[in-house]
């Protein structure tokens, strides 16, 4: 960010007028994944000042108290499905390895405080909970809760 | 005072004198005019981020929906009495709408009634926040990723437990709160000149802290420092409403000094208790501000910061990952695109494996490009059929101090010399900001440079300026199995007795019994004046190495060909840090006979 980076834009101008059209890959208003919240859409040397100065170019924007978001915008807690949808990657990592910080999250949401009983049951369904790599988050919240529910107590 | 003006008999410098100060008293604020108002309280001028200008007078630039009265950015006592006598007036929302002003007026003034009545929105908002404390992250430097030449800060509130709860929330469900510039070009001089003259909005964002993780510490390999704050209930109680308040301010981003940084220690500012011992998180900032100044000021301030937590980024995690393993398995964990040898591999080399898909395919996984979503598939299936569940907390070996123990970001450089020629010299450099590849390495990363704007005059017969850079950037990460990362240098710069060159070169760098070894090769164009500017082919070698934290020392050869010929330049340079402050050091180059050094970092 900063002051280093604004002379790095004005020495790169002559580059970076060349480059800048990149803006047609979309995602819109795309739920809550990373691809539409964090990535935005866009790449090319904007989007590398962007992220080098703070700005935020093109990625769904959400003003400090925009609270009725899904997504857990104006710091409401996210809804399960949301957490899943963000925390897609981590969350498979963790319930592959039966533990982990993510997989605590989104035990927690779901109400449960034992995550270290409910890890090891999440990992030997591991086949059913992710049985290919389109799976929505809402199939795996579906699938994640009874597990969750049953070991849980 | 026309009259008076009139009624002298001037002489012209001195009737342009007397304009002068007019003039100058016309741009005070009208309190200044004998009115005898009462000191407005400095809570309030905090609050509300009132800042004083050059004249003197109060400013703002929050916008008009950040005040009450239409004067309210320049008239702070005006605005104090208007929303004083809101807070009296029955069936005023003035509590909804600024929560933070209403507590801090009630607190000043017991005898104000306490307005209570239904706030949906501001209540809503603090419930769902539900906060028990904050911290500030710093999200760490890591030069190959341009995104965090110089980290990011941002506020994580902590969740509390709500009723039925038996534990406190994990820190991942807790909210992160930015300040970014929202972008509104897709041309890159546009950008530069929007950020720089503050024509970009500045907002305020909220969103569950496990975005700021997967972004900052899996997708860019960013570290994060959580510096948790030790604020009392009444601070909370404030900083809550004071976000609450802030998304009606309309601000205006710079990238130089109205920064994410600024505005988060701002809020801070704004919220800090008046009878701290000591409050002047602001007052400790230069003009510009990076966040390691931010951290700097955060810790000076007595008492203010309770503990301080790390976060590896995924490469730290995939590096402590592959320490456990032998050599064997290192490449087994590594061949994750052989997919028919996974399934008999173990746990750990699983961990690593799944680990190092992330690392080198992050974005891809996000935007699920089939084959790397298969890849990962495959090898999370194999995990998972481990049925094994490790318990062992990952520690990187390097974390080193947090970066609030660096050395402080501006440099003041004096040398003592001669050159070969003869002459002896003295020479005074500053340096505003950050880090060469001799500086003090505690905090900050080992094997970068990132110089913004360094000037040297030197002083022998005559007194000329030796060097400016606009800036300097130079990447040494040592190839590793991790990655093979690339080494570069890149800089604008105007140097006696070369005169003025815009330098990139790229290569590799080694790691050879702990020194670094690099090979550089690049060009440059540049020439002592405008007509003269002539490209010229680079090859440079050299080598790097640190000595725990004290000593550093670098050596290079350049050799340059261009229409002219061919010529070489030398350097060996070596630096003892005597504290977090102070260094010393020697440099010789083509030219030089002998050079001392001496460096002041504050």
């Amino acid at each position: 960010m900063k002051g280093f980076s604004q002379k790095l834009a004005l020495a790169a101008f002559a580059v970076a007028s060349l480059s800048t059209s990149a803006w047609a890959r979309g995602y819109g208003a795309a739920g809550c994944g990373l691809g539409s919240m964090v990535f935005g859409s866009g790449n090319g040397i904007v989007q590398v000042l962007a992220a080098t100065t703070n700005g935020s170019s093109g990625s769904q924007t959400f003003g400090i108290t925009f609270g009725t978001s899904n997504c857990g915008g104006g710091g409401a807690a996210p809804t399960i499905k949301a957490f899943i949808e963000a925390n897609r990657e981590a969350l498979a990592n963790d319930i592959a390895r039966g533990n982990g910080e993510t997989l605590n999250g989104l035990t927690q949401l779901m109400g449960c405080t034992k995550p270290a009983q409910v890890g090891p049951m999440l990992q030997k369904s591991y086949k059913t909970i992710f049985p290919n790599t389109q799976v929505s988050a809402s199939d795996i919240e579906t699938s994640v809760t009874p597990i969750v529910k049953a070991n849980c107590s | 005072m026309i009259v008076s003006l009139r009624g002298a008999q001037p002489g012209r410098a001195s009737r342009l004198a007397r304009l002068f100060f007019l003039f100058t008293l016309s741009l005070l604020p009208c309190a200044g005019f004998g009115q005898s108002a009462p000191p407005v309280p400095s809570e309030w001028l905090r609050l509300l981020h009132y800042q004083k200008s050059l004249t003197g007078a109060w400013i703002n630039d929050a916008g008009p929906q950040f005040f009450i009265t239409e004067a309210g950015s320049k008239n702070p006592q005006a605005e104090l009495e208007a929303s004083i006598a809101e807070l009296k007036r029955p069936g005023s929302d003035f509590h909804c709408k600024f929560p933070a002003r209403a507590i801090l007026l009630y607190r000043r003034d017991r005898t104000l009634p306490i307005r209570t009545g239904s706030c949906p929105e501001w209540e809503g908002f603090r419930n769902r926040l539900n906060a028990t404390g904050v911290s500030l992250v710093f999200s760490s430097y890591y030069l190959n990723n341009p995104a965090s030449a110089f980290g990011h800060s941002f506020l994580r509130v902590h969740r509390g437990r709500r009723a039925g709860e038996a534990h406190k929330p994990a820190e991942l469900l807790d909210t992160g709160i930015g300040y970014a510039a929202t972008v509104t070009t897709s041309n890159a001089i546009a950008y530069a000149f929007y950020g720089i003259f503050g024509l970009f909005r500045g907002d305020y964002t909220a969103l569950p802290y496990y975005y700021k993780v997967r972004e900052y510490a899996d997708a860019e390999n960013r570290d994060l420092w959580s510096y948790e704050l030790a604020l009392s209930h009444s601070e909370l109680e404030l900083l809550v409403a004071h976000l609450w308040e802030l998304d009606r301010a309309e601000r205006r981003y710079y990238y130089f000094s109205k920064n994410c940084s600024y505005e988060i220690l701002a809020i801070l500012e704004a919220i800090l208790d008046p009878e701290r011992p000591e409050s002047g998180l602001l007052a400790r900032l230069p003009w510009f501000v990076i966040p390691s100044h931010t951290l700097q000021s955060l810790t000076q301030e007595p008492g203010l910061v309770r503990s301080i937590d790390y976060r590896p980024s995924l490469r730290k995690q995939l590096e402590a990952r592959l320490s456990l393993l032998a050599p064997e398995q290192k490449k087994q964990a590594k061949n994750w695109k052989e997919i028919a040898s996974a399934p008999e591999l173990g746990a750990r080399v699983l961990d690593a494996r799944l680990d190092w898909i992330d690392f080198d395919h992050f974005e891809d996984l996000v935007r699920e490009k089939p084959e790397i979503s298969a890849l990962k598939q495959q090898a999370l299936a194999a995990r998972a059929q481990t049925g094994v569940v490790l318990q062992e907390v990952l520690l990187p070996s390097d974390v080193g101090p947090d970066p609030s123990q660096g050395h402080p970001p501006r440099r003041v450089q004096l040398s003592l010399g001669k050159v070969t020629s003869g002459s002896s010299f003295a020479e005074l450099a500053f340096r505003p900001a950050l880090q060469d590849l001799l500086d003090p390495v505690a905090g900050y990363p080992d094997s970068a440079r990132l110089e913004f704007t360094e000037a040297a005059l030197r002083v022998s017969d005559r007194v000329r300026l030796q060097r400016f850079s606009l800036f300097r950037a130079q990447s040494l990460t040592p190839i590793s199995l991790v990655r093979m990362d690339p080494s570069w240098k890149v800089g604008v710069l105007h140097e006696l007795p070369q005169g003025s060159r815009i330098e990139a070169s790229g290569g590799l760098t080694l790691p050879v019994f702990g020194a670094r070894v690099f090979g550089l090769a690049g060009g440059r164009l540049g020439g002592g004046t405008l007509s003269s500017i002539r490209p010229a082919a680079t090859l440079e070698l050299g080598l790097h190495y640190r000595l725990g934290d004290r000593w550093a020392l670098l050596a290079s050869w350049l050799g340059l060909t261009s229409a002219q010929g061919w010529s070489e330049e030398l350097q060996v340079s070596a630096r003892l840090h005597l504290t977090r402050r102070v260094s010393i050091g020697a440099e010789l180059r083509n030219g030089l006979a002998w050079q001392a050094q001496g460096f002041f970092y504050f």
